[in-house]
């Protein structure tokens, strides 16, 4: 007894500080960015939100931004770490940003270390930025200087992207398995930064851990559609659906997507063709409709009829540019492997995707046009 | 583990003495009673208030009657002794009379108060228990009567135990008063009392209560057992009892309810559970009890059961944070910060930035400073405890973070912390989780998270080991019974609670709450 009495407070004072972490003694990454330097190293950029006023609430942030290269990216994290006060830590981290050059040569690289750290935040966004990342991160934007920083900023920007189902979700976790799925590709949101603010323009697609090419903003929703998302809190899509009605305005519908049924076939014949075909049944409200007269007979059916040709054309257009790419987000290639196991051992699907018989069709169904006819 | 076997060692070996030396007590005593006999009213007044030293408060009266001349004398202790009740019920019938009296007469119409004693060593315990004695000239017997000096407060409601319906009766400082209050709410024949006295000097009479054919008599044997064996001069307080006769006296848990309400006790009494009663306290104690009787209010049950229930709940989860909140906070900001949500980092971060020393000190420092005010509360008179709350409340709370001593967050904690901890129905049971508090955020602060479930690890360990009286202590969960957790949760409705707890072994088991048969046909 007496031993354990003696052992106990000494047990408590020896065991100092060695895996604590304060949090008022670290600095918070919120947003991250990759780059690589002229002479191929890796440029790490990451913003640090500085409170200044004590005051809860009130408190005015200021972002700092730090750089820092080194020859892989938690070289460059380390050498960040040495130039800033107090301990960086990144697992609130918010946003990770790949320039697009870092991103046609390969993200898994630089996302390795955050795999590999237990405390890392897997739930952050992750995007490439047209140009420079660490362009995006230093801009001074309009927007943060209200609310958390640069960080919270680009992940707002991209969740609001989502929600209008201009991009796919995806953050560091769901990526992964993906990435070294030799089945299936992915797609990250697409930045550009403006002057004072950011827009996301569309996606880039990826073909195994690297970029390969961008799907622009309005047909970035017809791939979103395509991917199944059942339906986002406001999946709208304006499509031109005649063509020489005056004013020009007249010539378009604005649809909200309410309910999105995908049917994804793959089809495998004796002799080893492949081919795919996506169908999607969508329920839709008409938000916007200059025209007017939905009321008249054969009005609303008209509009489902134009809509289904249009959406489905760019459907089309969405997939030849994927085969063009070679990326493939649906996961073709994933039912391939899942139920036809010995003809993909054959395949090699590198090759083989850009020429697959590869359809879809989109089929609207118009259940809403708004309070008035 | 040595360390718990050591005491009950002692006990054993100071138990065996007693048990020799009463006889020989006993055997001295008659002798003196038998030579006693002889002597005439003079020497047998001496020989009586030999014992008492010179006190000057115990007097003698002695009187003529005027019908037969014959001596009588009145020997009582001034300051214990009612004389208005010494003059009308013994004066006054043997003087104030048409007929003329005697002594004998006397017994006959005397009320039923006055008791016929042989035995002379019983002079000393009558004359404490505020009789007054009346001596004849025939010295081989005496009489009694009681009659006590009537000092009891009236019946209020406890201030520490107060509730929002129900009886607002507490126990007072009497016990043939606590006793009257007990019954008056168990009017059933098998409610038995049984008097013990402890303490060789003080002669501190203790109520032992059971419900004869509920209670198991295993805890009655086991109490009367242990209290019997207490050896002391002096028993002071209930407490003295409560540290006497607990099983664990290092555990920080209290094994015995105590309470100063006689609903709850005539509740535990029908729940199979034994009763101890002190005189001149108004505290009760209870047992066996579990864990879960200490966060029971009789307020529950008067309440709609949902409602009852959700306090109950509340309750409960008001344990888990005064225990852990500081030392969640601890961990959270010194070890896993990860886990607060984004929105809420940076806030934060920036009420922390500026504090300068770790969190552990800065707990450490507003506990200690809470319970600084709570004891300061409760010692100052009323007046001057708003002075504290000023003090307390303003200087403490606004002043220290604007210094930048503490950070507002930390009040927050604190503050929450302490509220939970005073909702505990038991004030012993509050100040256990008070003082646990603090291994806990030790631990927090060396081992983050960890050191919590380690903590948690080492109470849950110690509470299914407790066993108080022969039950288990954190039954209905260590041994696990479905059935009973209907009264440890959450509160069940009347007609739901048609069992008795299996922990206390109660005779019968089944309490024939079948309140709604109405509703069946």
């Amino acid at each position: 007894m007496k031993k354990i009495l003696t052992v106990l407070p000494v047990l408590l004072l020896l065991t100092g500080c060695w895996d604590q972490a304060m949090l008022n003694q670290t600095k918070l990454i919120t947003a991250g960015g990759f780059d690589y330097t002229k002479d191929g190293k890796v440029l790490t950029t990451a913003a640090v939100p500085q409170s200044v006023a004590a005051e809860a609430g009130k408190g005015n942030i200021v972002n700092q931004i730090f750089s820092a290269s080194g020859n892989t990216a938690r070289q460059s994290r380390l050498r960040l770490d040495r130039r800033v006060a107090e301990r960086l830590d990144a697992s609130k981290n918010q946003i990770i940003l790949f320039g697009e050059d870092a991103a046609k040569k390969d993200i898994y690289q630089l996302l390795d270390v955050f795999y590999r750290d237990p405390k890392s935040a897997l739930n952050a966004k992750l995007a490439v930025a047209k140009g420079k990342a660490s362009d995006v991160i230093s801009t001074r934007f309009e927007e943060p200087k209200m609310s958390s920083g640069v960080g919270e900023y680009l992940r707002d920007s991209i969740i609001s992207a989502e929600e209008s189902a201009t991009v796919p979700k995806e953050n560091i976790q769901t990526v992964c398995p993906v990435m070294f799925d030799p089945g299936q590709d992915f797609a990250l949101p697409y930045l550009e930064p403006l002057k004072k603010t950011v827009s996301i323009r569309g996606v880039a697609l990826f073909h195994e851990h690297k970029m390969v090419g961008t799907i622009r903003e309005p047909l970035s929703v017809t791939y979103t559609m395509l991917t199944g998302e059942k339906h986002t809190i406001a999946m709208n899509t304006t499509k031109k659906i005649f063509k020489n009605k005056k004013p020009e305005l007249m010539n378009y519908v604005t649809i909200k997507v309410k309910k999105n049924k995908r049917s994804f076939d793959v089809d495998v014949t004796p002799e080893g063709k492949v081919s795919a075909e996506i169908k999607l049944k969508m329920k839709v409200i008409v938000t916007e409709y200059p025209s007017d007269n939905l009321g008249t007979p054969g009005e609303v059916e008209n509009v489902e009829k134009r809509l289904s040709k249009k959406l489905t054309k760019d459907a089309q257009k969405v997939i030849v540019k994927l085969q063009k790419m070679n990326s493939d987000p649906f996961g073709v290639g994933r039912h391939v492997m899942a139920y036809h196991y010995p003809v993909w051992e054959k395949l090699n699907w590198k090759e083989v995707y850009p020429k697959i018989d590869f359809k879809a069709s989109i089929d609207v169904d118009v259940i809403g046009h708004g309070i008035i006819e | 583990m040595t360390f718990f076997k050591k005491p009950k060692k002692l006990i054993q070996e100071k138990e065996a003495p007693i048990q020799q030396d009463s006889p020989q007590e006993d055997n001295s005593k008659d002798n003196e009673s038998v030579t006693v006999q002889k002597l005439s009213l003079d020497e047998m007044l001496t020989k009586v208030k030999e014992p008492f030293s010179a006190t000057e408060d115990l007097l003698t009266h002695e009187i003529e009657l005027p019908s037969d001349k014959s001596r009588i004398a009145l020997l009582y202790i001034e300051s214990i002794v009612d004389k208005q009740l010494v003059q009308s019920m013994i004066l006054n019938p043997l003087f104030v009379t048409d007929k003329e009296i005697n002594f004998a007469s006397f017994k006959q119409m005397a009320s039923i108060d006055l008791k016929k004693h042989t035995e002379i060593k019983q002079v000393q315990e009558l004359l404490l228990q505020s009789n007054t004695l009346i001596f004849t000239e025939d010295t081989s017997c005496f009489y009694a009567m009681s009659t006590p000096v009537k000092t009891q407060r009236d019946i209020t409601e406890p201030d520490n135990e107060t509730i929002i319906r129900g009886a607002h009766e507490g126990f007072i400082e009497n016990l043939s008063m606590n006793l009257a209050l007990v019954r008056k709410r168990l009017k059933t024949p098998r409610l038995t009392v049984k008097y013990l006295q402890v303490g060789k000097e003080t002669h501190t009479t203790i109520a032992l209560l059971y419900v004869d054919n509920i209670c198991d008599p295993e805890h009655v044997k086991e109490v009367d057992k242990r209290i019997k064996s207490i050896e002391a001069d002096a028993v002071y307080t209930p407490g003295n009892i409560e540290e006497s006769i607990e099983d664990k006296p290092f555990s920080f848990f209290p094994q015995m309810l105590s309470t100063e309400r006689p609903d709850r006790v005539a509740a535990n009494l029908m729940e199979g559970r034994v009763a101890l009663i002190y005189d001149t306290s108004p505290t009760a104690h209870v047992m066996p009890v579990n864990f879960f009787s200490f966060y029971q209010s009789v307020d529950d049950y008067n309440k709609r059961w949902h409602i009852g229930s959700f306090f109950r709940f509340v309750r409960i989860m008001g344990f888990f944070i005064a225990m852990g909140l500081p030392a969640v906070y601890i961990a959270i900001v010194s070890f896993h910060f990860e886990v607060i949500p984004f929105g809420l980092i940076l806030l934060i971060k920036s009420s922390l930035e500026d504090i300068p020393y770790p969190p552990l000190f800065e707990a450490l420092l507003m506990e200690l400073t809470i319970e600084l005010i709570r004891e300061a509360s409760i010692r100052l008179p009323t007046r001057i405890g708003s002075t504290i709350a000023i003090v307390g409340g303003l200087v403490i709370g606004d002043a220290v973070v604007k210094a930048g001593l503490v950070s507002n967050l930390m009040i927050i904690v604190v503050a929450i912390t302490a509220i939970a901890a005073y909702i505990v129905p038991s004030n012993e049971m509050s100040a256990a989780v008070r003082i646990l508090r603090f291994p806990f955020m030790v631990a927090a602060a060396t081992l983050g998270f960890l050191g919590i479930v380690f903590g948690f690890l080492i109470l849950i360990f110690h509470l299914c080991r407790l066993y108080t009286f022969g039950s288990p202590y954190f039954a209905p969960i260590a041994p696990l019974n479905l059935a009973d957790l209907k009264d440890a949760f959450i509160r069940a409705p009347f007609w739901k609670q048609n069992t008795r707890p299996k922990d206390v072994t109660a005779q019968k088991v089944d309490n024939a709450n079948h309140t709604r048969k109405w509703d069946k046909s």
